[in-house]
C-alpha cells in the first residue's frame, strides 16, 4: 500500500483504536493517547507491507492489541502474558476513576459478568464504535451471526440487570 | 429496557471520545508531506509578518511545515523566526510560553526524523536539552496558577522527549550506535535533572522564607494563625464594631489583613450541640482523646477530622478544661501527646492516671466509647 493512502486509513479507524485502547488503560487519557500516537506510528511504518487483502480493520486492530498487551506485560514482568490479556477486558480500573452513574456502574458490571467473547463483542460494537463488518473481521465470524448474538447478548444484559 | 441498555452504552461511550486536538496533531503528524506551495497557503503566524526581509511565504513554511527538520535547508530559517517571536515576548509569561512551544517544536522534529528514519545526532539531543535549560529560567519569575500551569507543560514536554528517544533507540541495529545514544542520552539526562533540582531547591528556600515571615507575623499578632491561615477570633475579644446596617463587624486586624473567615465564639448553646457531634467523630476514630497528667483531657486532631473542627478544636479544649459536666475518661493504653505547633510539649502520660478532683470516679473500667461529651 502507497503510504499517501495512509491518512484516509488513519480518519477511517482513529476512533475505534482510541477507544479501544482507551478502555483497557484504565480510562486514562493521556496513556491512552500515548499508545495511540504508537499504534498508528507502527502502522504507519508498516503500511507499504501492508496487504489490502487483509481487513485493514483486523490488521490495526490486531496491532492495537499487541502493543497494549506489551506495554502491560512491562510493567508486570513476573506475570504470564495470558494474565495480563486476561486483565485487559478487565475495566475495574476504569470502572473506579471514572464518576460513572449507578445504572452505568451496574451496566458494567454486567457486562463482566458475560463470557469473554460476548463481552468483547459488546465492548466492540458498543462502547469502541466498530461495526459489525469490521467486528466480523476481527473475529473471523460472519456479520450476520455477530449481529444476531449482539441481540441475545443485550437480552441476556437485561436480564442480568434485573437480577442484580 | 433494552433501549435504555443501548442508551447507557451510548453514554458510556461519548466518555471515550478522543480530543479533537489530538487527533489533528497526530494525522498532521502521519501525514505524507504536501508540496510546499500548499503548506504556504495556511495561514501565517502573527510574529512571521516582520520576518518579510526574509520572504513572507519562505518563513511561514520555514515555521509551520513539519518537513523542515534539523538537516533541511531551510531549518535556520526556522531558527531565526523562533528568536523574532522570543523577541516580541514581552511579559514573563509570554516568554514561558514560547520556550514551551520551542520545546514542543523540538519533540516534533525528532519525532518525525525518526518517523522518516533520519539520524538523529547528538547535537539535536543537545539542542532539546539546551532549549530546556533556557525554558526552566524563563519559568523561575512565574508565579501561582501560571506558574503550575508552566511546570505540567515542561514535565509534559520532557516526558515525551523521552519516550521519543526511547522509541528511537529501539528501532537502532547498530549496537554500537545505540550505546553512544545511550551515552548521550544519559547525560542529557542528567544535566536536566540537575536543573530541576537546582529548581527545586530554590522553591523549597523560598518556601521556607515565606514560613518564617508567617511565624515572625504571628509573634506580633496577639492571636494565633491556624495552619490553613484561617484567623480564630479570640472568645473574649468578638465585640468588634457596629456597621452601617446595624450589623456587627468584626474588629480590624491590627496588621491590616482581611479577615480570610471568622469563626464564631463557642457559646454555651453552642458547645452542647458540639457535644453531640463530637461524639460521632470520636466513635470514627477521627479525634484522639488524650489525657493530661493533670487530669484534664485534650481532645487532637488526627489526618481525618474534619476541618471545622480543626479550626475550633483549641476553643472546645479551653471549654472541655473548665467544663463540670465531663466524665473522665477510664485508663487506657497511656498515649504521649504530640507536640503541637504553639504550645512546649508536655511531658509523657504516667501510669496510674490521677483522680481528677472535681469529677466522680467511676466503679468500673469503661470502654472509652462510653465518654459522655
Amino acid at each position: 500500500m502507497d503510504k499517501r493512502d495512509f491518512t484516509k486509513f488513519y480518519d477511517k479507524h482513529f476512533k475505534a483504536i482510541y477507544k479501544f485502547v482507551y478502555f483497557r488503560v484504565g480510562g486514562s487519557r493521556e496513556t491512552a493517547e500515548d499508545y495511540t500516537h504508537d499504534v498508528f506510528l507502527k502502522a504507519f511504518e508498516a503500511f507499504e507491507r501492508y496487504d489490502p487483502k487483509i481487513s485493514g480493520a483486523a490488521w490495526i486492530y490486531t496491532i492495537a492489541r499487541n502493543h497494549v498487551i506489551n506495554q502491560a506485560a512491562k510493567s508486570r514482568p513476573q506475570t504470564d502474558i495470558a494474565d495480563v490479556e486476561d486483565a485487559l477486558g478487565d475495566d475495574r480500573d476504569w470502572v473506579a476513576t471514572m464518576e460513572l452513574r449507578h445504572d452505568q456502574h451496574r451496566l458494567l458490571n454486567a457486562i463482566r459478568c458475560l463470557q469473554k467473547d460476548e463481552a468483547e463483542l459488546v465492548r466492540m460494537k458498543y462502547l469502541e464504535g466498530w461495526k459489525f463488518e469490521e467486528i466480523a473481521e476481527v473475529m473471523g465470524r460472519s456479520s450476520g451471526a455477530l449481529r444476531v448474538q449482539a441481540g441475545r447478548v443485550l437480552k441476556k444484559l437485561k436480564a442480568l440487570l434485573k437480577q442484580k | 429496557m433494552l433501549w435504555s441498555i443501548r442508551q447507557n452504552l451510548k453514554r458510556l461511550s461519548r466518555l471515550a471520545e478522543p480530543r479533537p486536538a489530538f487527533q489533528r496533531a497526530l494525522r498532521k503528524e502521519l501525514v505524507v508531506p504536501r508540496p510546499w506551495f500548499v503548506a504556504v497557503l495556511k495561514p501565517a503566524f502573527a510574529t512571521v509578518s516582520i520576518v518579510t526581509m526574509l520572504g513572507a511565504g519562505t518563513a511561514t513554511y520555514a515555521y509551520t511545515s513539519d518537513d523542515v527538520v534539523p538537516d533541511h535547508p531551510l531549518y535556520p530559517i526556522r531558527e531565526q523566526v523562533e528568536r523574532v517571536e522570543e523577541a516580541i515576548a514581552v511579559t514573563p509569561a509570554k516568554k514561558a510560553a514560547v520556550k514551551i512551544k520551542q520545546l514542543k517544536k523540538r519533540v516534533r522534529e525528532m519525532e518525525i526524523m525518526a518517523v522518516k528514519r533520519k539520524v538523529i545526532q547528538q547535537s539535536h539531543v543537545q539542542k532539546f536539552t539546551t532549549n530546556f535549560e533556557q525554558a526552566v529560567t524563563t519559568g523561575e519569575p512565574l508565579q501561582n496558577g501560571e506558574r503550575a500551569t508552566f511546570d505540567d507543560a515542561l514535565s509534559a514536554v520532557e516526558q515525551k522527549q523521552a519516550r521519543v528517544l526511547e522509541r528511537v533507540k529501539e528501532r537502532i541495529p547498530d549496537e554500537q550506535v545505540r550505546e553512544r545514544l545511550e551515552a548521550v542520552i544519559e547525560e542529557e539526562t542528567r544535566i536536566v535533572t540537575e536543573r530541576i533540582e537546582k529548581l527545586q531547591e530554590k522553591r523549597k528556600l523560598k518556601f521556607e522564607l515565606q514560613l518564617k515571615r508567617k511565624e515572625a507575623i504571628e509573634q506580633r499578632l496577639p492571636f494565633k494563625l491556624e495552619e490553613n491561615d484561617v484567623r480564630v477570633l479570640p472568645t473574649e475579644d468578638v465585640e468588634g464594631t457596629l456597621g452601617a446596617t446595624g450589623t456587627r463587624m468584626p474588629p480590624k486586624d491590627p496588621l491590616g489583613l482581611p479577615p480570610k473567615r471568622i469563626i464564631k465564639p463557642i457559646t454555651q448553646d453552642r458547645f452542647e450541640a458540639l457535644r453531640i457531634r463530637l461524639r460521632g467523630v470520636i466513635e470514627r476514630g477521627r479525634l484522639q482523646i488524650l489525657r493530661r497528667k493533670d487530669g484534664g483531657i485534650e481532645l487532637v486532631a488526627t489526618s481525618s477530622t474534619p476541618p471545622g473542627i480543626k479550626l475550633i478544636l483549641k476553643d472546645i479544649n479551653a471549654r472541655l478544661a473548665n467544663d463540670p459536666g465531663l466524665v473522665a475518661p477510664i485508663p487506657v493504653k497511656p498515649v504521649l501527646m504530640k507536640p503541637l505547633l504553639d504550645r512546649p510539649p508536655e511531658e509523657p502520660i504516667a501510669e496510674p492516671f490521677p483522680k481528677p478532683p472535681i469529677l466522680q470516679q467511676p466503679s468500673t473500667v469503661e470502654p472509652i466509647e462510653n465518654i459522655r461529651l
